[in-house]
């Protein structure tokens, strides 16, 4: 694949504790310069990303935010309160997390029951992307969950998070695909450190990639580094990080 | 320390993706059976912790923002109220540490204000993630913590990890410098959480020795009853 079309798969979400508000801003800047798949930032950012967006917008870079990111322990009051603020602010589409202790306790209709809210919240005009903890779950609750999803005309999800134990693996797509790919585009997130495993997931039936190292993994530049002694956060040469 | 003594210092918390209805009732029962200070856990968690409670008493910390603080104080308002409102009795937010880094400190005294009043006499702990930021910045966020009136000050979100030398995930723990940076600047007037995969009675001493008020862990249970009674 060309590094070009690479970087059209990519999704950059700067809105780590350990960025600086200028970092942010490149950040962001650069995705809407490079044309990366979706910009994604939390609550607090909209108006920063409607500001970039604004001067940047290149026709095909989608503004993205996070609700519940990535526990899906909030309530649903604060999630529904977040969705109807993502829809104010024209944000174009919404990564969910889902209530993960109703999952795990296989209570699957508080699950959709919270999902039908966002889905009235969102009301047509957000995009609504769950996630589905590929990570932690086995597939049983995985497929469950995805039959929720498409039951509801949910038509992406995203696989997992990064902040984790753990990582994505290709064999995770496979089964994703198999099962569930002509119903759900799959976004994938969780730990994809290198361009082999991503291109591997790729053929595997992934879509589109949540990274931190976007470019590296495109093969046009270097990605912000966090230096844990100096606590300084800039782009810099890849080193194996949180 | 003895177990009395050590639980009524001590928090329990599940905050991770795999936990179940079972796992929420287990915190319930241990923070009841230990008189622990309290018990962490998400927003959504707590109508299931209110139904095991059946009118005991026992403190419920519902975290705010949680892991990541970047909201804005008004967003931060209504979780806290709408966590108040669903029956908890202590609140802790993630603080907005992109404005902390950016040197931004008007904004982040607007958050503290804005999460004080939303809180109002209910305890209030901001976590600091000292992970990310410089001595002055954690020196300059306990003064504001002063001064905007917060109660407790937790060190960190306790769940990042980083690579060992052979790529496994190691949980990056909580250390004694971690909370002597934070207890230096508040003394005794603003309480100091330790919190970060604190897994033994030792590690919980060492981190009280060094001025801690409260810890705050996942193995509170399992390191009580490693004490002597």
């Amino acid at each position: 694949m060309y590094d070009r079309d690479f970087v059209k798969r990519a999704i950059t979400s700067p809105f780590a504790s350990n960025l600086t508000e200028e970092v942010v801003r490149q950040e962001l800047i650069d995705g809407y310069q490079e044309g990366v798949r979706a910009a994604i930032i939390a609550p607090g950012q909209c108006d920063l990303i409607n500001e970039i967006k604004a001067e940047y917008d290149n026709g095909y870079t989608r503004t993205g935010m996070v609700i519940g990111y990535p526990y899906g322990g909030m309530s649903t009051n604060m999630k529904v309160y977040l969705m109807k603020l993502a829809k104010e602010k024209g944000i174009d589409e919404v990564d969910v997390a889902f209530n993960v202790t109703a999952a795990a306790s296989r209570d699957f209709g508080a699950v959709k029951k919270e999902l039908e809210l966002l889905l009235e919240a969102a009301d047509g005009q957000v995009k609504v992307i769950p996630m589905l903890w590929m990570v932690k779950f086995p597939f049983e609750i995985i497929n469950e969950l995805c039959k929720i999803y498409v039951d509801l005309g949910i038509k992406a999800i995203k696989t997992s998070a990064g902040i984790h134990f753990g990582k994505m693996q290709v064999e995770h797509i496979a089964w994703l695909y198999n099962n569930w790919g002509d119903k759900l585009s799959i976004e994938v997130a969780g730990k994809v450190r290198s361009r082999e495993t991503a291109e591997a997931m790729m053929d595997a039936g992934a879509e589109f990639f949540h990274l931190g190292s976007w470019r590296r993994l495109s093969g046009i530049g270097q990605d912000i580094q966090f230096d844990l002694v100096t606590k300084e956060a800039k782009l810099g040469a890849y080193k194996e990080a949180l | 320390m003895k177990r009395e003594e050590l639980s009524k210092k001590m928090g329990g918390r599940i905050l991770e993706s795999y936990y179940d209805y079972a796992s929420v009732k287990n915190l319930v029962y241990e923070g009841l059976e230990f008189g622990l200070d309290c018990i962490q856990v998400f927003p959504n968690m707590l109508p299931k912790v209110q139904e095991v409670l059946e009118g005991r008493r026992l403190d419920l910390c519902a975290v705010i923002t949680y892991p990541h603080g970047t909201f804005l104080p008004e967003q931060k308002a209504f979780e806290i109220k709408d966590a108040l409102e669903s029956g908890a009795t202590q609140v802790e937010f993630v603080i907005h540490n992109i404005n902390v880094r950016s040197g931004n400190w008007e904004l982040v005294r607007e958050e503290f204000q804005a999460c004080r009043k939303a809180a109002g006499d209910h305890v209030l702990k901001a976590i600091v993630e000292v992970e990310w930021l410089t001595d002055e910045q954690i020196q300059k966020v306990s003064q504001l913590a002063i001064e905007e009136g917060l109660d407790r000050l937790t060190t960190s979100i306790g769940v990042y990890t980083m690579p060992d030398e052979n790529k496994n995930d190691v949980g990056i723990r909580c250390k004694p410098d971690d909370v002597k940076k934070i207890k230096a600047i508040v003394g005794e007037q603003v309480k100091v959480v330790a919190q970060g995969r604190i897994d033994s009675a030792e590690m919980a001493e060492e981190l009280l020795l060094a001025g801690a008020d409260y810890i705050s862990s996942e193995f509170a249970a399992e390191i009580l009853r490693s004490c002597a009674k």
